[in-house]
């Protein structure tokens, strides 16, 4: 599967708007440094990093104190994880993606739960964010299709 | 901390809440980067007409420790580059669901909690009135009596909410003459001369202020227990190597607040006043600070230690009502609040600060830090566990 993953990175420009062949490859190196980075997590560790990932983006601004951007990313994930679901399984059911098709997938949801969120990300963010939530896809197997909230990743 | 504010504030019970009306001087309107921005908080209905004038004054001062770097202070007017231009807004009124986008930044509730928001790339400061009413309340309640603390008063406004509380808040309390608002008013005003002096750090600064940061490579911290997990937060060394920069840029901008604050003593008749003032306010920015995050720590954290120790602080009443019957569906422990990622702990931020103060021409107070260093030691040996014991696996 992770084979396939990086293999599909061959057809992610086709998730994003006309990227310039530099930033393309830019986020090629960002998603596979990411997805190398956190392959030996156990699932639930992924969920940790992808949480810390999304509030780092969450939390950007100078103010005098920090503060909880809980809200901001439990409505990441929630949509993120309704996104996958809709994408990857039907009836219950785990559908395999085809492999070209598998990042650009991803990148499509991990966009659309940080506009739900109206997070400002840049190509990194959505690069890393990408691949964290591609290990967490890849350790669920049917798992995914049931899972009423990432917290229930086990 | 508290009990050594307590004491140099009844020393100071001669000077008033220096709300001083300053005219607003009329200034025209030019056209530049930000010109919109006023429209758009009015638009939104997010401009508060609380206390503009006292943000005013204290900017003034502020900005007379910078000769060069401001033209002026513009408060809740069209945008002027070159100029510090500060809006008051309430943060209660935004919309969880949709920040608002201004400049070069967006208003969130969560982005406007600690009471104040610079945007660089404007020269903006917008000021939270939502968190300045929640501290003005805390704070007059524990000096008229009817709270025991600053932790038991923040509970308080928690519990009740702030229209229940608005008589502890609302100009017409807290501009009578009584010891205790005259008390509440220095502890404010000081406290926002920290808070609009660190937001003018950030404009001094910039957002490029780069640092060094190591991270530690997930695989060194990759199989954690929950315990763990929470403990990790309190840990930068283990966490994205951003959150690391972005707490060494906040006391980058911590620094250029206290060269600011600290050299109020030489500006004008009443600097001397004005410069005990600031500095009694930033320890009280801190005290209030640190109280609110143990309020956080007992309502993300399960452990029968912390809830009791809340509920000897701020009384059983208040405990179920503040902190148990509003705690997080999953508890997942306390670290996380005590610990911002963004920002470095409240106790080391103001040990920093009270260090820097004293290099500066009117010097420090002589607050008793011990309990401070305390924490950060237990911090250090609780990280050189975690990544100690991981580096080993």
């Amino acid at each position: 599967m992770r084979r396939l993953a990086i293999l599909a990175l061959a057809c992610l420009p086709a998730a994003h708007a006309q990227p310039a062949p530099s930033q393309d490859a830019q986020f090629h190196a960002q998603y596979q440094q990411k997805y190398q980075d956190v392959a030996a997590l156990r699932p639930d560790m992924l969920v940790e990093e992808l949480r810390l990932r999304v509030e780092l983006v969450a939390s950007r601004g100078s103010q005098v104190g920090g503060a909880s951007n809980q809200r901001r990313v439990r409505g990441f994930e929630s949509t993120l994880l309704q996104g996958l679901q809709a994408t990857l399984c039907a009836g219950g059911k785990r559908l395999e993606p085809a492999p070209a098709d598998a990042v650009g997938q991803m990148v499509e949801s991990v966009t659309a739960a940080a506009q739900s969120q109206r997070l400002r990300t840049v190509g990194a963010d959505v690069a890393e964010i990408s691949a964290i939530a591609q290990r967490l896809v890849e350790s669920q197997d049917e798992q995914l299709c049931g899972l009423h909230s990432l917290d229930d990743v086990r | 901390m508290n009990g050594r504010i307590r004491r140099r504030s009844l020393e100071w019970a001669i000077p008033a809440w220096l709300v001083l009306s300053v005219a607003a001087h009329a200034q025209e309107a030019a056209p530049g980067v930000g010109a919109p921005v006023l429209e758009r908080l009015q638009r939104a209905n997010l401009i508060d007409d609380y206390y503009p004038d006292a943000v005013r004054e204290v900017a003034v001062s502020l900005v007379q420790a910078a000769p060069g770097q401001w033209r002026g202070v513009r408060v809740n007017e069209p945008h002027r580059g070159g100029w510090l231009n500060i809006y008051v807004v309430d943060a209660d009124r935004l919309d969880d669901d949709e920040p608002l986008e201004v400049g070069d930044i967006e208003l969130t509730p969560e982005a406007l909690a600690g009471g104040a928001l610079a945007d660089e790339g404007t020269g903006t400061v917008y000021v939270n009135t939502a968190a300045w009413k929640r501290m003005a309340a805390a704070s007059m309640m524990k000096q008229a009596g009817a709270v025991g603390g600053i932790a038991a008063g923040l509970a308080a406004v928690d519990a009740y909410g702030l229209q229940a509380t608005r008589r502890y808040w609302d100009r017409s309390t807290l501009d009578a003459d009584t010891s205790e608002t005259q008390i509440t008013g220095m502890l404010l005003r000081g406290a926002l001369a920290f808070v609009l002096a660190h937001e003018m750090g950030h404009l001094q600064i910039g957002r490029s202020a780069a640092a060094d940061a190591a991270e530690l490579r997930m695989r060194d911290v990759g199989n954690l227990t929950e315990r763990q997990k929470d403990e990790r937060l309190a840990c930068p060394e283990t966490l994205y190597a951003e959150y690391q920069q972005r707490q060494r840029h906040e006391q980058a901008a911590d620094m250029a607040a206290v060269r600011l604050l600290g050299q109020q003593c030489r500006i004008g008749e009443d600097g001397e006043l004005r410069h005990e003032i600031y500095v009694l306010g930033t320890s009280w920015y801190f005290t209030v600070a640190i109280a609110d995050k143990l309020l956080q720590m007992g309502r993300s954290s399960d452990s029968p230690f912390i809830a009791q120790n809340l509920r000897n602080l701020i009384g059983a009443q208040l405990y179920e009502q503040a902190v148990a019957n509003a705690a997080e569906s999953r508890r997942t422990g306390g670290v996380k609040a005590a610990f911002p990622k963004t920002h470095p702990p409240d106790y080391a931020r103001a040990e920093a600060i009270e260090k820097a103060f004293q290099s500066t021409p009117c010097g420090g107070s002589d607050l008793d830090l011990s309990g401070m260093q305390v924490m950060e030691l237990y911090r250090q040996a609780m990280c050189s566990r975690l990544t100690g014991r991981q580096a080993g696996q």
